[in-house]
């Protein structure tokens, strides 16, 4: 059986691993075959737009504040 | 080892788990979350797949996920760049579409499953559909083509593998094409072009065609040309796939080949309107037959191999499947039952086993039944209850009882074993009819699958009968195991099998062997022996709009909504107790008491 988990923590696991993946697309950018280097910072700057997406899904309380930023 | 494939977040998600090398379990989520075409994170199916093998979370080796969503995420990236200032509209959507969930797989499979992040796994898209159709097909050595809308960035390739008995498996890819240039985009976009759902329409799109001539083939081919390497490349001046969610087609494609069709009005083909539209379906079907048939006439010049094994949505596409073992030199085509996204989920699992982790080469059950079972007992109790005529008896009584209900133009739901995994009912979850009159094809059409008129319906025949009834090699029967193949219906038989002889003489057939699904075949000779003809209409068990069923309280749902006559699970025969046929049997019993 599949242990049913809270969404807080969930999104905590989730949010752990952003910076693994974050790295792991950063690496895949600087190595790219097309040159894509000049990518890295827009990239890295979605990533971390990422990450307060996932903060606002998991508390819910600070979501109005995240998403005023748009 | 224990390993759990994923596919999700696209179209059509799934579940796959691989104890030893071999699938135990394979279900999409749609068949248990009941929304058809269900693309979130697939945890009904997982949990059912580990129910199935009594397999808990932490026992898992590794969870593999169908694809890189990083690199996947580069190329929407690079892709919205590119279309810049077209694609501002659909870049804050596309960013947040992904952003939010879609490319932090690894930590939503641990945050789901509770297993560590260095358990998840991933391959590429079209690696996973190169597993899918090369290491299910009963072949050694074979030529791989893979081919649908996109993956990360692929959407086509081409290469080969070899399996060793009980050593290492190898799966090499000579080439690729490269988003936006894509035979799965181009016919989706006709799709969309043509009034019907991308992604999930396509095969009406082909259904339509044997309406048409391909008196545009001209005008398509300025959509996409051939390159001097032997690829192809789309002309994006008329698309817009690429730069915006909101329409695959741009202005300068209704300008080659006129409006669109509304969505909402029905094709009329005795309009030059209509006929338009079939013509439209009729030439771009065949500029993407004769592409893929170059295409693997060159990957068999390359490779010289006698097999071809097709993976990717377009490999759906059975009358190019059959053009392909016609023309491209191949002697035979191995289409896996699931072909589509779905099936990478058993596609990533098995590249993981084998290729990853090197775990040495197993022959595998060569059907497409992963999926949960249904009970006949629980049909019984469910229509006792209600008070519907129930009738329980073994096999060979229960067959000939059926055999009648069918050739008396009964319509009989039939539900054994474990479910399919793919998009085709292959005789676990089937609607069976008798195949001879066009009346049984607009009776399905009108009382029970209410869906266009232009569609084809499908037949069974044992492998026996196959070539007495349709104009199939024995590579063909091979092709058409899981109905991946479109014959021609022999002429002789057409006036006889008008319900599954779609309008240019053609049927999308399933040859049984008897060994896939022994009682079926048994229904097939007993069907025989009283019409003359071992031949039946097969069709999904589903409403339209719904998903296959499952469990027999889905398929006994079904059989209350809709006008099917029989309904049987198992050993378990279910009439509708306000049928006349119900209350005759119920006579009968009575009287056969009485003389008792």
């Amino acid at each position: 059986m599949i242990k049913t988990r809270g969404r807080t923590r969930r999104g905590l696991i989730v949010f752990g691993s952003t910076f693994g993946s974050t790295a792991q697309l950063a690496r895949g950018l600087w190595h790219s075959d097309s040159d894509k280097r000049w990518l890295m910072p827009l990239a890295i700057f979605l990533c971390v737009t990422g990450l307060l997406l996932i903060v606002a899904a998991t508390v819910e309380a600070l979501a109005p504040f995240i998403y005023s930023i748009w | 080892m224990n390993i759990l494939g994923i596919s999700a977040h696209y179209h059509d998600s799934a579940a796959a788990l691989v104890v030893g090398g071999v699938p135990v379990c394979a279900v999409q989520e749609e068949r248990l979350s009941r929304h058809k075409g269900d693309a979130a994170f697939p945890l009904l199916a997982i949990e059912s797949c580990l129910q199935h093998a009594a397999i808990e979370p932490d026992e898992l080796d590794a969870v593999v996920f169908y694809e890189r969503p990083m690199l996947k995420f580069d190329r929407i990236l690079t892709c919205a760049l590119r279309a810049f200032p077209q694609s501002w509209r659909a870049f804050p959507k596309a960013m947040k579409n992904s952003l939010g969930e879609k490319v932090w797989m690894r930590g939503i499979i641990s945050s789901h499953l509770g297993v560590p992040g260095g358990k998840v796994l991933f391959t590429e898209h079209h690696q996973s559909h190169a597993a899918a159709a090369f290491l299910t097909a009963p072949t050694r050595r074979a030529a791989i083509m893979t081919a649908d809308a996109v993956g990360e960035w692929a959407t086509l390739s081409v290469g080969d593998g070899e399996r060793v008995p009980n050593g290492l498996t190898t799966i090499r890819r000579f080439r690729e094409i490269r988003f936006p240039h894509s035979l799965g985009m181009l016919y989706s976009t006709f799709t969309a072009y043509l009034g019907f759902k991308v992604n999930e329409d396509e095969y009406k799109v082909m259904g339509l065609a044997a309406y048409g001539q391909p008196t545009l083939v001209e005008q398509v081919r300025k959509l996409i040309r051939r390159t001097p390497d032997g690829a192809f490349a789309l002309d994006l001046n008329y698309f817009e796939f690429h730069t915006t969610a909101e329409r695959s087609y741009s202005s300068r494609f209704v300008e080659l080949l006129g409006p669109p069709r509304n969505p909402y009005e029905p094709i009329d083909l005795d309009t030059s309107e209509g006929q338009r539209f079939a013509d439209c379906a009729a030439s771009v079907q065949r500029v993407l037959e004769d592409t893929l048939v170059e295409l693997a006439r060159a990957l068999h010049q390359e490779t010289g191999l006698p097999d071809l094994c097709l993976g990717g949505g377009v490999a759906l596409n059975g009358v190019a499947n059959a053009r392909l073992l016609a023309e491209s030199g191949f002697e035979r085509v191995f289409v896996p039952p699931a072909p589509g996204d779905a099936g990478c989920a058993i596609g990533s699992a098995l590249y993981c086993d084998r290729i990853h982790f090197g775990n040495p080469d197993r022959d595998l059950p060569d059907h497409p039944f992963w999926g949960p079972s249904a009970d006949g007992s629980e049909l019984a109790r469910l229509a006792r209850e209600d008070g519907h005529f129930v009738q329980e008896c073994h096999d060979s009584a229960l067959i000939d009882q059926i055999a009648d209900d069918l050739a008396a133009d009964r319509i009989v739901g039939w539900m054994e074993g474990a479910l399919e995994f793919g998009p085709r009912a292959l005789g676990h979850r089937s609607i069976l009819a008798s195949p001879h009159t066009t009346e049984m094809r607009d009776r399905l059409n009108r009382e029970i699958k209410y869906r266009e008129q232009f569609r084809p319906f499908a037949p069974v025949v044992s492998i026996e009968a196959a070539a007495r009834y349709f104009d199939i090699s024995l590579a063909g029967t091979r092709l058409a195991r899981f109905m991946s193949g479109v014959f021609p219906v022999r002429a002789e038989w057409r006036s006889r099998l008008q319900a599954i002889t779609h309008v240019d003489g053609t049927a999308r057939v399933q040859v049984l062997e008897r060994t896939m699904v022994p009682r079926l075949h048994a229904l097939l000779e007993a069907y025989g022996q009283r019409t003359g003809i071992p031949v039946l209409l097969n069709t999904s068990f589903n409403l339209a709009g719904e998903p296959i069923v499952n469990r027999a309280v889905e398929g006994y749902s079904t059989f209350l909504r809709s006008k099917i006559d029989v309904l049987v699970a198992g050993g378990t025969r279910v009439l509708k107790r306000t049928s006349a046929l119900a209350k005759t049997q119920l006579d009968k019993i009575k009287e056969e008491k009485e003389v008792a």
